[in-house]
């Protein structure tokens, strides 16, 4: 089982303070500095983490043993770049970050089409920085997000920029969320599912992913089996400090004459072709820091 | 829509959706034990119901039909509801 907890590391809610102060105070340039060494920091101390992504590069990378201790310290930067653009961009911080929007008609798709959709992503790059082109659909739109994840976020972007257009649906325990996510994939809505990880308990399939086995969940392929409503995968990456590429793959639905088991095999066929290859453009910006592949 | 129709086209969906015997299906049997249902099963069990008689099932009443004789009696109860003038 992978031991991902639905849990982040820390106080969600102060990081998200420091870096509007900093962003806010200091610039976003310095802003990025001022990250390096609390990448550095998390690169010798979370050691764990560290093991983890370090033989994510050695093994699922093919990297050699200094590259991938380079790799894994530039791991971490990236991602702590990635969330504070994702708290500039929330925040509505002044900025410069371009986008390129790639399979933006894909999306317009669905959307115009007012039957309700799903849009798939993974812990990888950071979707939520270009997030906000989503709201150019015009479409409501509901983000699953684990409740460790979740936790701190609303609050903090709540205060600064009142309530927004993008509504949050945490995942429980007890599985009460998928019921909401039906109600809004009924009520013709968007959602934006996480579907490569999975919590103990949880139904999985088993995928060859980067040469190797790896567990996906099942609940968000069977999701839209069941509802029929047309998916695509979206992904965000960091191109440069200051460019993102937001990739919005062509919509797939069930076909009449289609299982629905036989669908949720499709689609997890394709979810993880996409993933596969857009990790293999992006390799620095895989930020599950667990052994997925256990 | 009579009761027998009902009955006979909650079981035809039951049998096409969830793959199992139609030999399975007696009005006492468990209906979630049976079907081998979780809980995105009781979601895929909702939306085939909408479909096929056209109103919504609380997700919450799925506590109250344990056999298929009691998602028979709902099926039937909200189907005449639907037709009321």
């Amino acid at each position: 089982m992978p031991d991902w907890q639905g849990k982040s590391k820390g106080n969600p809610l102060l990081g998200y303070r420091i870096i509007f102060f900093v962003c806010t105070r200091l610039g976003v340039s310095t802003a990025y500095v001022l990250l390096r060494f609390v990448a550095f920091y998390y690169y010798l101390f979370s050691r764990r983490s560290s093991r983890n992504i370090y033989r994510y590069f050695r093994d699922r990378q093919n990297y050699g043993a200094i590259k991938s201790l380079l790799k894994t310290y530039r791991n971490y930067y990236v991602f702590a770049q990635s969330l504070l653009d994702k708290v500039i961009v929330m925040a509505g911080i002044e900025n410069k970050f371009t986008y390129y929007f790639d399979g933006e008609q894909n999306l317009q798709d669905i959307a115009e089409r007012r039957g309700g959709g799903i849009l798939l992503s993974a812990h990888v790059g950071n979707w939520e920085a270009a997030g906000h082109l989503l709201s150019r659909l015009n479409t409501p739109i509901n983000v699953v997000m684990f409740d460790g994840e979740y936790e701190g976020i609303k609050e903090f972007f709540e205060g600064i920029t009142g309530r927004r257009n993008l509504n949050v649906i945490t995942i429980k325990e007890d599985l009460s969320h998928i019921y909401i996510v039906g109600e809004a994939l009924s009520r013709n809505e968007l959602v934006c599912l996480h579907a490569d990880r999975f919590m103990e308990g949880n139904k999985t399939m088993t995928r060859e992913f980067l040469g190797s086995p790896a567990k996906f969940p099942e609940g968000p392929f069977a999701l839209a089996a069941i509802y029929k409503v047309p998916v695509s995968m979206v992904f965000a990456f960091k191109e440069t400090s200051r460019h993102y590429h937001f990739y919005g793959s062509e919509a797939i639905q069930r076909e009449q004459y289609e299982t629905k088991e036989d669908f949720v095999q499709r689609l997890m066929g394709v979810f993880v072709q996409h993933l596969e290859q857009k990790i293999k453009m992006y390799p620095e910006q895989w930020f599950n820091y667990y052994n997925f592949w256990e | 829509m009579h009761r027998e129709i009902i009955i006979e086209k909650v079981n035809r969906f039951l049998v096409a959706e969830f793959e199992i015997d139609a030999g399975m299906i007696t009005p006492e049997a468990n209906l979630g034990e049976t079907l081998g249902l979780d809980s995105l099963d009781y979601i895929d069990l909702g939306v085939v119901i909408e479909s096929n008689f056209g109103f919504k099932v609380k997700h919450e009443d799925f506590a109250t039909m344990e056999t298929f004789q009691s998602l028979y009696d709902y099926v039937i109860l909200h189907v005449g509801e639907k037709v009321q003038p």
